[in-house]
């Protein structure tokens, strides 16, 4: 239930992102030609609204499996070693997001005590990181789940 | 080079293991910086890696272009480009088969994904093929090939990120991409003559065209419309090839609720295969960046340069070697994996070869010449077997039709782009001369 409404809320604020990232380059461009007024710091909204975006996708696509590899050569080995070495991957996979998160938070850290934020809003940098660091644990915990569960 | 050919040796064996290429590139990338390095080192880039990869400005293309095929693809007016193109070579042997050439090039020109193409044409073109009788690899084949031509005619992802990855201009890249992508389709639709000439029944006898309903013809302006929209915009100077892809997400949006294609449930299923195809891309570019730190620390670029050097290879060698090698790897890597992986390692080298002189005597140009042809060998790649993702994506739609059937298809237009890139690799002014 509780990780139902977690994708659920994953897939709305995605979308929610990706459509933010369209109107800023609308608004900019619009405004710019026709108000004479360009939307002011689209360049960093458009980098911050991408990151976020690309942050929240991360465990979407850990969720449905979707990362690309190349299956020519295990498709060959017996099912029973293919599910125990997709298990090994998964693992590998989980440990290398859990390694992301980690830095991600010492990233934060180091953020917030510098104060980081973008030049024109001023918006800090800390809870982008925190967000990062978050979804990729998801994301790992996603893999594990996947991997775990019965081979496809 | 040791260090660098032992990371692409792993990195290889684990892809074979089936990891995903991305975590295999970060895991191999993170752990052969930190042994060379010092893991601190290895650990901050890391870090630094996942997050500024998002915080990139010019990499919003990626999302807003793919959004842009999907709202296209869930719109409808792929029918109307068929129809259309149905409409000219109705009357010709094989006319529906040229048609689907036709109109593949159009909609992944505009779309800029070949896969959305694939997926999208074999819903449009397979029925009406199958109804007069083509048989099923001349119509799969078609397909499959022709979805590959868009992501040469610009706007074109790859293109954007061989721009970013070697500090080419991408106006530049888009106009050197028109004339190679419309060879593509020359090409293409000649292999289907020759195929139905030399295999009369893979065809039937000439079809009757159906006639273009309204909807359609609004589906073939509103296609061209957005070309000359997205291409005016950059060339006339209303924005940059960047914003191109927000503006074109929004009159794509626009012109897809105009001619009522498109519903909510439209709507949020092309929202949705976009933020995952994003996140799939973001994996694999994070991936890229982590093995790239790796191996430009292991000196790899400098080792080639030197390589070349010592054995005194010629520029031309140069690049058949590196042909050759993309066509290897097109077998089993996917293609912006690809394209990751060995632009950085490889533009450092083409950019010192030496032509001799005339079209090549300039950097610059030899740069974008080679970015034509490092894609023309990723649309070969998508359709080479084992792992052409074409094929998969249309075997994946197509239930009913055998993967060899449509890799016995794709042949001629195999065939076709072997010439297109013996042709293009002897006469680069095919390439260059719009820009020179």
């Amino acid at each position: 239930m509780i990780m139902r409404l977690l994708g659920r809320g994953l897939e709305v604020c995605s979308i929610a992102l990706l459509l933010g990232l369209m109107t800023v380059t609308g608004l900019d461009v619009i405004g710019r030609y026709f108000l004479n007024a360009p939307l002011k710091g689209a360049f960093e909204l458009t980098e911050i609204l991408l990151a976020a975006l690309v942050f929240t996708a991360l465990p979407l696509v850990s969720r449905a499996g979707e990362h690309v590899d190349v299956d020519i050569a295990t498709s060959f080995l017996p099912a029973r070693l293919q599910h125990a070495l997709s298990l090994v991957i998964a693992i590998l996979c989980a440990g290398t997001l859990l390694f992301f998160a980690w830095r991600l938070g010492l990233l934060s850290q180091a953020q917030a005590s510098d104060g980081a934020r973008s030049v024109a809003w001023g918006v800090p940098y800390a809870p982008l990181a925190l967000l990062g660091a978050f979804m990729c644990l998801l994301a790992a915990t996603y893999g594990i789940i996947k991997g775990t569960a019965k081979n496809d | 080079m040791i260090e660098s050919t032992v990371g692409i040796l792993v990195l290889l064996g684990l892809i074979f293991l089936r990891m995903p290429i991305a975590f295999a590139m970060s895991l191999v990338g993170g752990i052969g910086f930190g042994l060379m390095r010092d893991w601190n080192a290895a650990g901050a880039m890391v870090g630094n890696a996942v997050f500024e990869t998002g915080l990139s400005y010019s990499l919003s293309v990626v999302p807003l272009f793919i959004f842009m095929g999907n709202i296209l693809a869930q719109s409808g007016i792929a029918h109307g480009l068929f129809a259309g193109a149905d409409r000219l070579f109705g009357r010709m042997k094989g006319g529906l088969a040229l048609a689907t050439i036709l109109s593949c090039g159009g909609f992944s020109a505009v779309s800029g994904s070949s896969l959305a193409t694939a997926a999208t044409m074999s819903r449009v073109a397979m029925p009406p093929m199958r109804k007069f009788g083509y048989s099923d690899s001349l119509a799969s084949g078609a397909i499959a090939a022709g979805g590959t031509l868009g992501i040469l005619i610009p706007p074109s992802v790859i293109l954007i990120i061989y721009g970013l990855l070697t500090e080419s201009d991408i106006g530049k890249l888009f106009i050197a991409g028109l004339l190679p992508g419309l060879l593509g389709i020359i090409l293409y639709m000649v292999a289907v003559v020759v195929a139905v000439r030399l295999k009369p029944d893979l065809a039937p006898p000439v079809t009757q065209s159906e006639p273009m309903t309204k909807q359609d013809r609004i589906g073939v302006f509103g296609t061209l419309g957005l070309f000359v929209f997205i291409m005016g915009g950059i060339y006339g100077g209303f924005f940059t090839p960047i914003e191109a892809a927000g503006m074109g997400a929004i009159f794509s949006l626009v012109l897809a609720l105009l001619i009522r294609g498109l519903n909510w449930s439209g709507f949020i299923d092309a929202c949705r295969q976009t933020v995952s195809s994003s996140g799939m891309i973001f994996a694999i570019i994070i991936g890229a960046e982590i093995f790239s730190a790796f191996v430009n620390f292991a000196g790899l670029p400098d080792g080639l340069v030197d390589l070349v050097y010592t054995y005194d290879l010629s520029a031309w060698g140069v690049i058949f070697i590196m042909v050759a090698i993309y066509l290897i790897m097109g077998c089993v890597f996917e293609s912006l994996s690809m394209i990751l992986l060995t632009v950085p390692v490889f533009y450092p080298v083409v950019s010192q070869l030496d032509f001799g002189g005339g079209v090549l005597g300039d950097p610059e140009l030899v740069l974008i010449w080679f970015a034509v042809i490092v894609v023309v060998v990723t649309e070969i790649s998508l359709i080479t077997p084992p792992v052409g993702m074409n094929v998969f994506v249309l075997r994946s739609v197509l239930k009913d039709v055998s993967l060899s059937t449509i890799f016995r298809g794709v042949l001629p237009f195999w065939i076709a782009d072997i010439v297109r890139l013996a042709l293009l690799l002897a006469v680069p002014s095919i390439s260059l001369v719009l820009l020179t």
